[in-house]
């Protein structure tokens, strides 16, 4: 059972006394609230770049998006936090299958120096492609796109490529401040302080509900592209993928098998935009499986829709130096709009 | 208990007891809705037995599944002779207790305190060669012995083969 230090109040009826001890109370319950918001979220403007009420911790992406490529190529933003760049402005394709993505000043990226990056190109249909990533300073990331140009079952060249990724940036926190007006605690003063009044506090708790709003609901659940919105844990057994383990949150519908080494997961809910999802294969509960299986996973982004997503999945040969499509199990992490 | 909007006062409005009830209900709202989705303890003392919450559960953590309980950067840090290399680890968050490089291109992320948990690893390099990377968990109750932590292999295309190399990756741990 959570216990915390939340002071409470006790409901005021007519005739009671609205002495200063009451509104102190008032104020620890503020301090309280302002304190619990801050610690994984940005409560006041000013203090640094980002907005209030935005997620503000290491383990939570700053900025999650897609970024997709039409004829050209020319290279396209989705769903980027620090979004002013969407349509493209701040990306750059010095050469194929090079992408720098440039996002907003004073976010910290290069100390924190972590990304996530799943593979989104067409190619991922019939190929293997993979995406790497270099942080090079506090503003911009670079991609590295690159598919496997020589056949399936025949060979292992690969070859940079355009095409599509979705990618998660994570940051160090950015500096915060908080909206509590201040003590010192009342003593018996007219409520004229400018810190302590009623209204610095009604003001206050109107900030610190704007920022919850911001990244949840009115009922507290999240709707920030940052927190990703469901999960699943798919195995693949006696032929066939099932869902092992999903969200409580978003509770995953079906996975489907379409072939060898292809699957697709349904989601419950409708996003409203088409969804980022990052894979990573599991091994303890594939027990034809050795541990130095090797696989990528990619998600062609013209089968990622607002209800489902579909995962093409090879493994590489060590012996014949050549890949195939092939079954495994994976997590799945899926952010969307 | 829900949200209303309160006015703001002038000098000499009369302050009733149901106003100031509604500014405690304004804030109670944002606490209530705020643990829907977030831990919400802070003392060291827990109903499991254990002397502190586990860490989804402490006070405005989030504490779903799909956010990332830790994030990890290995980098590789040039020795005195600036002939080899060798790795150094930074975490945030909770659930890691230590990263090893077991050989080349082979680390081991040892877990704590998750009975399901995984790890997506990303490369982190520039374009001259191509990097692969997998991560693999192992549960107590596997067959694989005792571990509790997760692989991480890293390659890179070499003469038309994947070889194991060392390189910068990061890696975000999800546990539950």
């Amino acid at each position: 059972m959570p216990l915390d230090l939340y002071p409470g109040w006790t409901a005021r009826v007519r005739k009671d006394p609205l002495g200063p001890q009451g509104f102190n109370r008032l104020l620890d319950c503020f301090r309280w609230v302002d304190a619990f918001m801050g610690v994984e979220h940005l409560r006041s403007t000013g203090a640094s770049v980002g907005v209030i009420g935005e997620h503000n911790a290491a383990e939570i992406p700053r900025t999650v998006g897609s970024v997709y490529t039409t004829v050209g190529p020319v290279y396209n933003l989705e769903g980027f936090r620090y979004g002013s760049l969407a349509g493209g402005a701040g990306v750059h394709n010095p050469a194929v299958g090079t992408l720098i993505l440039t996002l907003g000043s004073g976010l910290m990226l290069y100390q924190h120096n972590s990304v996530q990056v799943t593979n989104c190109s067409e190619s991922g249909i019939s190929k293997p492609c993979v995406t790497q990533a270099q942080l090079n300073d506090d503003t911009t990331v670079r991609f590295y796109s690159k598919f496997l140009s020589s056949a399936l079952g025949a060979g292992n060249t690969w070859a940079a490529e355009d095409g599509h990724f979705v990618a998660a940036v994570y940051a160090e926190p950015l500096p915060d401040a908080e909206v509590f007006p201040g003590y010192p605690h009342l003593k018996g003063e007219f409520l004229s302080s400018a810190i302590t009044d009623l209204n610095a506090t009604i003001i206050g708790s109107d900030i610190t509900r704007a920022g919850m709003l911001v990244g949840h609901s009115a009922a507290g659940l999240h709707t920030a592209r940052e927190v990703a919105r469901t999960y699943a844990a798919i195995e693949f057994s006696t032929g066939a993928y099932r869902l092992l383990d999903s969200s409580a949150r978003n509770v995953c519908a079906t996975v489907t098998t379409i072939g060898v080494g292809i699957c697709e997961l349904t989601f419950t809910n409708a996003w409203t935009l088409p969804a980022q999802p990052f894979v990573m294969v599991d091994y303890a509960r594939n027990n034809s499986g050795a541990v130095a299986d090797f696989y990528v996973v990619c998600c062609p982004r013209s089968l990622i829709t607002t209800t489902k997503v579909r995962y093409y999945i090879y493994k590489y040969d060590f012996a014949a130096l050549t890949w195939a499509r092939a079954d495994t199990d994976f997590f799945t992490v899926v952010h969307a709009g | 208990m829900s949200h209303q909007k309160l006015f703001k006062v002038i000098q000499d409005s009369p302050l009733g007891y149901q106003t100031l009830n509604q500014l405690h209900d304004n804030l109670a709202d944002i606490r209530t809705q705020m643990r829907v989705e977030h831990g919400g303890s802070e003392v060291w003392f827990h109903a499991r037995g254990t002397i502190a919450p586990p860490p989804e559960d402490r006070l405005g953590h989030h504490s779903m599944v799909e956010v990332p309980k830790s994030v990890a950067q290995s980098y590789l840090i040039p020795n005195f002779n600036a002939l080899t290399l060798t790795p150094a680890w930074l975490w945030n968050g909770q659930g890691i207790s230590s990263i090893w490089k077991v050989s080349v291109g082979q680390y081991l992320l040892s877990v704590r305190g998750y009975s399901r948990f995984w790890g997506f690893v990303t490369p982190l390099a520039g374009s001259s060669l191509t990097y692969f990377a997998n991560s693999r968990p192992f549960y107590p109750s596997s067959a694989n012995g005792s571990n509790s932590g997760i692989w991480l292999y890293l390659y890179s295309l070499v003469g038309g083969d994947l070889v194991e190399v060392d390189s910068s990756f990061a890696v975000t741990l999800h546990g539950q």
